[in-house]
């Protein structure tokens, strides 16, 4: 699983302009922030209606080329619908991955790297080819409190085995994205047949397996969101009880302010002067008698509330600020990977031998391998070793 | 938080339902597939800024380490264009200068633009933009120089431009940019740099210094409220709310990195992933002929005797002990003068004494000893390439007739040069070799990594000196070890200094940064560096009492070491956290 997710610069907009468009098959006059387009009759593009347009790359429009100029810029509307465009356009490929790719460059497993002896030579001899997938996942992370945060997660799994294959993954991902990768106009495109024939079960399982490895590789940074926005929680909350404390104390006045004024009215029924007067007075009574009663009832409903510690309005609050993880594969790569064993020429000041070990290019060993002296599991912590010019392992020497 | 407190967390996955119909529909080619992967990318990251000049940077000519791309990034982007770059000496502030102006120059925002720095840079921040960074300025020793008013990019001194032929000039535009090396030359608000810099109008400002904390904290008020009025709000303001009285620690600590961290960027040494290469220290110290050792004694008794009597002559005293372990020359030259000089004089006859004994010297020790060391660097290094620096004229003089004589290949580099002149000098030790013999005018900013040899002729009994001097060859782009031969003579005050002294206090292994924060406080005690040595030699009553001086002194210098750490945590509460920048894409 790596994290590819990049930045969005102006020189790396321009880049894949340039490429993107030459790839349809567009002349491209560049004059310093000006950029002539014309594409092939044959192309049709839905980022501009004619064939021929001009691209500025800067904000810095005259008046009257509002229309006819595509601003290229990091948030401008027509780099939207350009990558929009090319996003969608071609999300499944393929590659083979050959020994010749990597430039003999192999992967030392750690009870080598840990041990003592040097690797004087390495030799690979493939015996068989495995395909994986490499899936490009992309992961939206949305709560309340927060702008939305995206990632884009690669993660490369063998179709048989389901092993995640993190070395490919890096190999693949400095192809996709290194300005001067020294192999993509040679890049293998791999035998067909047998990139084309996964049963279609097996394929889903398989880009199934992708996303959930993905959301593994962003966890921190989930767990980092889940922090902030259970802040941004907690401070709502708090201040909603704080409103509900309040509204108590309200309405414990108000009701205190009703009881003196029924008080005050029990004494003016009484001491009425005329029919009318004490009829007024009763209906004012009967009046503020209901609205204190609604009160406490009301004031009863908070403090039953309270007596909770809101948890109702707290749940209400905590899951609207919940976050929202989704993913979707938007592409993926078939990937033919060359098995088979790989010869480590080990030495120390004495003597050199001749170390095996199955091995995948990208994956590096792909097996346990065991002390030839002792037949203990060579590991970080019991690396090969030799002493005198005899092999073996930390273990039985 | 404990996990009952936090939200709940949703996770979907979409279907890959679109995939697996576009692979049903066939695989696309390649190149396609990888402009899609591509697009997908920049869809999902965020709009950043960048340095869009740096691929215009000729890497043959200047090799841009991450910190300095950093420190112009943020200067630019997230200081709007108004920063202090304090890093630490030899990391690169000019290159980082260079990058920003670059950049503004790549984006058109630079129609103006006024460089100020100390007179004797102003060339070398001439050649060092022109040749790295392609940007060509005017200088004011340049002929073709007409006035402040008659070009657009100009480097300037700020001492011409703050004189009463420029002033009005200076001020009466308004400059896009403005740049000043050395900013600590501003930090007092009461001198008339300060009030150049104060009237001056500008869009955008750079500042660079090393120590934006010279001795106080109002130092660095009186920086920053060049570039951002306000941001400590009124100079009483900040002292009550950020020092406190004795000004030994600092309230409020947050904040004030805080605000600090909105204009100014200081890179560490220690932080970054510069390599230093390693330094060699070869002490060498040579019994004098029977003649030296009695000039010597009679100048340390005519200086100890002058000096009890009066010490209104400390300075050109302490000269004269400085001199006589430099060169005979030297010492002559200045007698000579006091002589000469009309004023009455109580100790003619000493001086005359002195005199005759210098003329008994035939042979200078020191002089036959610098041979060997030229002899082997010319044996084992590449055009023989060698520096000896010395703090007087009149041995310079001397040490170049005697290699000159010798048949080397020599240059003198001394203040009477022009800038001109010095930058012809330094081009011709780098293409012809051989010695080139310096007085301590070589001074700040002037590269010489070409070489990693050089000789202390004589010490400056100021280490600050010293370390000025190493850093004048060992500094970034310095590839290769670089070895500091240092000269003395037995039993004499250059001896003491050496071996009680620097030796002691591990000077010649210091960094500017770590050095500075000893002194200053031993100089914040009360006396100089310089004075301490000079007290100690004249009123020690014997030899024995000599020595014991020069222990306590190294004693008192390793006790400031120990307390330097204390400055040093001072200081990195107040810069903690401006390191290498907060964006790390």
């Amino acid at each position: 699983m790596t994290d590819v997710t990049h930045a969005v610069t102006q020189s790396a907009l321009e880049a894949f302009t340039r490429e993107y468009l030459n790839g349809l098959g567009a002349a491209i006059h560049e004059n310093e922030n000006r950029w002539q387009v014309r594409l092939p009759s044959h192309v049709d593009v839905d980022f501009s209606d004619s064939r021929e347009f001009e691209i500025a790359l800067d904000d810095e429009i005259q008046e009257g080329e509002e229309s006819a100029m595509c601003v290229l810029t990091p948030e401008s509307e027509f780099t939207q619908q350009l990558l929009d465009e090319a996003a969608a356009m071609a999300t499944v490929g393929k590659l083979a991955l050959a020994d010749s790719s990597t430039n003999g460059d192999y992967r030392y497993p750690s009870w080598i790297i840990k041990s003592d002896v040097e690797v004087a030579d390495a030799t690979f001899s493939p015996y068989y080819d495995r395909t994986a997938i490499c899936v490009f996942v992309r992961i939206d992370i949305e709560t309340v409190s927060e702008y939305q945060t995206q990632f884009l997660e690669a993660v490369t799994v063998d179709i048989e085995s389901k092993d995640q294959l993190p070395g490919v993954t890096e190999i693949l991902v400095d192809e996709f994205f290194s300005p001067k990768s020294g192999w993509r106009d040679n890049v293998a495109d791999g035998d067909d047949e047998s990139a084309s024939t996964i049963a279609p079960q097996k394929l889903t399982d398989v880009i199934a397996a992708g996303p959930k490895a993905a959301v593994e590789g962003v966890q921190e940074e989930i767990d980092e969101i889940r922090q902030s926005a259970s802040r941004a929680a907690d401070s709502e909350f708090e201040e909603y009880r704080q409103l509900q404390e309040q509204r108590i104390n309200d309405h414990r006045n108000e009701i205190g302010s009703l009881s003196d004024r029924l008080q005050k009215l029990s004494t003016d029924v009484d001491g009425a002067n005329s029919q009318q007067q004490r009829v007024e007075a009763l209906e004012k009574r009967q009046e503020l008698k209901a609205e204190k009663e609604d009160l406490e009832a009301e004031l009863e409903e908070l403090l039953q509330a309270k007596g909770q510690g809101y948890a109702q309005k707290k749940q209400e609050i905590y899951r609207r600020h919940a976050i929202e993880v989704n993913t979707k594969p938007i592409a993926f790569t078939l990937v033919r990977y060359e098995r088979g064993e790989i010869e480590f020429t080990v030495s120390d000041a004495d003597r050199t031998n001749i170390v095996r070990a199955p091995y995948a290019i990208g994956a590096g060993v792909t097996d346990e391998v065991y002390c030839e002296s002792c037949d203990s599991q060579l590991s970080t912590e019991n690396p090969i070793s030799s002493v005198a010019g005899k092999m073996g392992c930390q273990d039985c020497q | 938080m404990e996990e009952q407190d936090l939200v709940d967390i949703e996770v979907t996955h979409d279907d890959p339902d679109d995939l697996l119909d576009s692979y049903s529909s066939g695989i696309s080619e390649f190149s396609f597939h990888r402009q899609t992967v591509v697009a997908n990318r920049l869809l999902a990251g965020q709009p950043d800024t960048e340095l869009r000049s740096l691929t215009h940077v000729d890497e043959e000519e200047v090799k841009l380490l991450e910190h300095q791309v950093d420190a112009a990034h943020r200067a630019l982007f997230e200081m709007d264009g108004k920063a202090l770059l304090a890093d630490e000496v030899g990391l690169g502030k000019t290159i980082e200068v260079g990058m920003i102006l670059k950049e503004m120059h790549y984006r058109e925002t630079d129609d103006s633009v006024l460089i100020l720095t100390p007179a004797q840079l102003a060339k070398q921040w001439q050649g060092e933009l022109l040749e790295k960074f392609g940007l060509d300025f005017v200088c004011n020793y340049d002929d073709e120089f007409q006035g402040f008013d008659a070009h657009n990019r100009i480097i300037a001194s700020i001492d011409t431009a703050k004189s009463d032929r420029h002033r009005a000039t200076v001020l009466a535009r308004d400059w896009d940019v403005l740049v000043m090396d050395e900013a600590h030359y501003v930090k007092n608000e009461e001198t008339d740099r300060y009030d150049l810099i104060d009237k001056l109008t500008y869009d955008y400002a750079f500042f660079l210094t090393a120590t934006p904390i010279q001795n106080e904290l109002t130092d660095l008020y009186n920086i920053v409220s060049l570039l951002r009025p306000g941001l400590f709000g009124s100079r009483d303001t900040f002292h009550h709310y950020f020092v406190n009285n004795n000004q030994e620690t600092l309230v409020n600590r947050d904040e004030l990195q805080q605000r600090l961290g909105q204009v100014m960027i200081r890179n560490r040494r220690e932080e970054t992933d510069i390599d230093f290469t390693d330094r060699i220290i070869d002490t060498r110290t040579f019994e004098p002929s029977e003649a030296e050792k009695e000039l010597y004694e009679a100048v340390t008794e005519y200086v100890r005797g002058a000096y009890s009597q009066d010490s209104g002559q400390k300075l050109v005293l302490m000269l004269l002990q400085k001199e006589v372990v430099s060169s005979p020359a030297a010492l002559e030259e200045t007698i000579l003068k006091q002589l000469n000089e009309e004023n009455e004089l109580t100790h003619r006859d000493e001086l005359e004494t002195i005199l005759d004994k210098i003329d008994a010297i035939d042979t200078v020790t020191k002089q036959e000893r610098l041979f060997d060391i030229v002899e082997e660097v010319r044996e084992t290094v590449d055009m023989g390439r060698v520096i000896v620096f010395t703090q007087f004229r009149a041995t310079q003089r001397q040490v170049l007739k005697s290699l000159d004589e010798q048949g080397y290949t020599t240059h003198a580099f001394h203040g009477g040069h022009s800038s001109q002149e010095k930058e012809d000098i330094v081009d011709q030790f780098r293409e012809e070799g051989g010695v080139l013999v310096s007085t301590d005018a070589m001074n700040e900013g002037r590269n010489l990594q070409f070489c990693n040899i050089m000789v202390n002729y004589d010490l400056p009994w100021n280490p600050m000196k010293v370390e000025q001097r190493i850093g004048r060859i060992h500094r970034i782009g310095q590839k290769r070890k670089v070895y500091v031969f240092n000269m003395g003579l037995k039993d004499t005050i250059e001896e003491y200094v050496l071996e009680r002294l620097y030796h002691k206090i591990d000077l010649f292994q210091q960094t500017v940064g770590e050095l500075s924060t000893i002194l200053t406080r031993l100089e914040d005690s009360g006396q100089s560096f310089e004075d301490e040595i000079f007290e100690r030699l004249t009123n020690a009553d014997s030899e024995v009492d000599l020595e014991n001086d020069f222990d306590s002194m190294a004693i008192d210098l390793e006790e400031q070491q120990n307390l330097s750490q204390k400055v040093e945590e001072f200081n990195s509460g107040v810069f903690e956290s401006f390191d290498l920048g907060a964006n790390d894409d």
